[in-house]
């Protein structure tokens, strides 16, 4: 396999580094010094890093695959020392009254972000989608029924007529049910409860993850409902 | 299952089959390890967010290659329209979206959250447009964009609104879309009136017809160039007349 030439390297890290920054005050503040780390790691490993590649990905997506991850490295060592002010960025850009361009190319990107997270979900995607949607009161399509139930979507049309005054033990409850017909599991509201939990902070884990941000569940209904609209 | 976490290799693929839209595809032991670990999803979610951006700034193919491009799709465009039985696909599409596997419903990851500023309850007919077998020539962009004066004065007609009265159409009425990329045409049909949908080129020739219930369709598979679309209801009334381009 060709070696990377330096200039390539040092390119590719700069990328890499330059997308961390974005999120992380550390690494806006020191963008050198943590690129020349990186690099530093990379040089250190190389010959391992060549022997390594399998193929099953564009060499240069392995590559930054590698690289991404001497970043993140380089910058847990450093952000235990700071002492980082987190604040609250979708739900401020969200509720100014005019979004900026620069707003709405963030919360494009959030969204994005959010979409890939339900994907990782692999087989409960459809699941978890729906569930959310009924949980937030948003709007749910007879694709979304679809999706989870499959042949069996007509048993629980009844999710599509819900009001949203409705408590959350009666959203759970009817959940619960819906489990009832498609799976055959007789569990009950509270059982609901506790899976859509944690989906839903497996979601804010993921979406705060290696930046300096604050999602909860808040923001992510409001995040959830930009995604479907 | 992976106990550890995935390597480096495994990360990239896994990015690349998200880029792919593919991901069902994916080793299920990967997949396995993403639903559970924090740590490699977010590192495939940056990875994917990466090329994702890459893919999208692009850099413009050589000549030799896009023209051996062209004629390598010609011949399978030739061939599919000599050997391919006339059929348009139906609403069983939608269904061949969410495949079932032996252990577990997948479904297609892109086609959640695809819908845009629609507020009712819908379904999307999603079809195909049989191809035309059309060499795409570079230097003949000209030819590719050239405007019909008919359709183009239909189009001023509805520059302002639609007259469709309970049917409001919603897209923008000169839509341009990249080339590879699915356009997607909306409208409000709260009482789900039947409606045909018309597609015509740029030199004024009908390419295809839907019929639809729903408030929206998506057509895929459009050649580059300059294309003319009708929303015409049960009583053969002409609703709205727009364009597409299509562009690289």
């Amino acid at each position: 396999m060709k070696k990377l030439d330096y200039d390539t390297l040092l390119e590719l890290s700069c990328k890499v580094v330059s997308r961390h920054a974005k999120y992380n005050t550390y690494c806006k503040n020191n963008q050198e010094d943590v690129i020349m780390s990186v690099v530093e790691k990379f040089l250190i490993k190389e010959k391992h890093i060549l022997d390594s590649f399998k193929a099953t990905a564009s060499l240069k997506t392995y590559y930054y695959a590698v690289l991404n991850r001497m970043c993140l490295e380089v910058l847990r060592s450093e952000m235990g020392k700071q002492n980082i002010i987190v604040e609250n960025e979708v739900l401020d850009v969200i509720s100014e009254k005019e979004i900026s361009f620069e707003a709405k190319i963030f919360i494009e990107e959030e969204v994005s972000r959010l979409k890939t997270i339900m994907v990782m979900f692999d087989d409960e995607m459809a699941k978890t989608n729906l569930f959310l949607k009924y949980y937030y009161r948003l709007l749910i399509k007879i694709f979304d029924l679809k999706s989870y139930a499959l042949s069996k979507y007509k048993d629980i049309l009844f999710l599509r007529d819900s009001n949203k005054e409705m408590k959350k033990a009666d959203i759970f409850n009817d959940l619960a049910l819906a489990v009832k017909s498609i799976e055959n599991k007789g569990i009950k509201g509270d059982a609901v409860r506790i899976w859509l939990n944690k989906q839903m902070d497996i979601i804010i884990v993921r979406l705060n993850k290696n930046r300096e941000s604050k999602y909860d569940k808040d923001s992510l209904s409001i995040l959830f409902d930009y995604a479907n609209n | 299952m992976k106990d550890q976490h995935l390597s480096e290799n495994e990360i990239a693929q896994a990015a690349e089959f998200l880029l792919d839209n593919r991901y069902s595809k994916l080793d299920e032991d990967i997949r396995k390890h993403l639903k559970e670990c924090n740590d490699c999803a977010s590192e495939v979610e940056f990875m994917f967010a990466m090329i994702n951006g890459e893919k999208r700034v692009g850099k413009p193919l050589p000549v030799i290659k896009i023209l051996s491009y062209v004629v390598a799709a010609s011949v399978v465009v030739a061939l599919f329209v000599i050997f391919s039985p006339n059929s348009t696909p139906d609403d069983s599409q939608q269904q061949n979206m969410i495949a079932k596997t032996e252990e577990s419903t997948v479904v297609d990851s892109a086609q959640f959250f695809t819908n845009q500023g629609t507020d009712t309850i819908d379904n999307a007919t999603y079809v195909l447009v049989e191809k035309e077998p059309v060499i795409i020539d570079k230097s003949n962009d000209d030819i590719l964009y050239a405007e019909a004066a008919e359709l183009e004065k239909l189009v001023e007609r509805f520059n302002s609104a639609n007259r469709g009265g309970d049917i409001t159409v919603l897209s923008e009425q000169v839509i341009n879309i990249e080339l590879g990329k699915p356009v997607k045409l909306t409208w409000k049909n709260n009482d789900q009136v039947e409606l045909q949908v018309e597609l015509f080129n740029n030199k004024g020739k009908l390419i295809n017809n839907y019929s639809t219930v729903y408030n929206n369709i998506v057509i895929d598979n459009l050649e580059n160039g300059l294309y003319y679309w009708k929303l015409i209801n049960e009583d053969f009334d002409l609703l709205y007349c727009g364009k597409i381009i299509i562009k690289p």
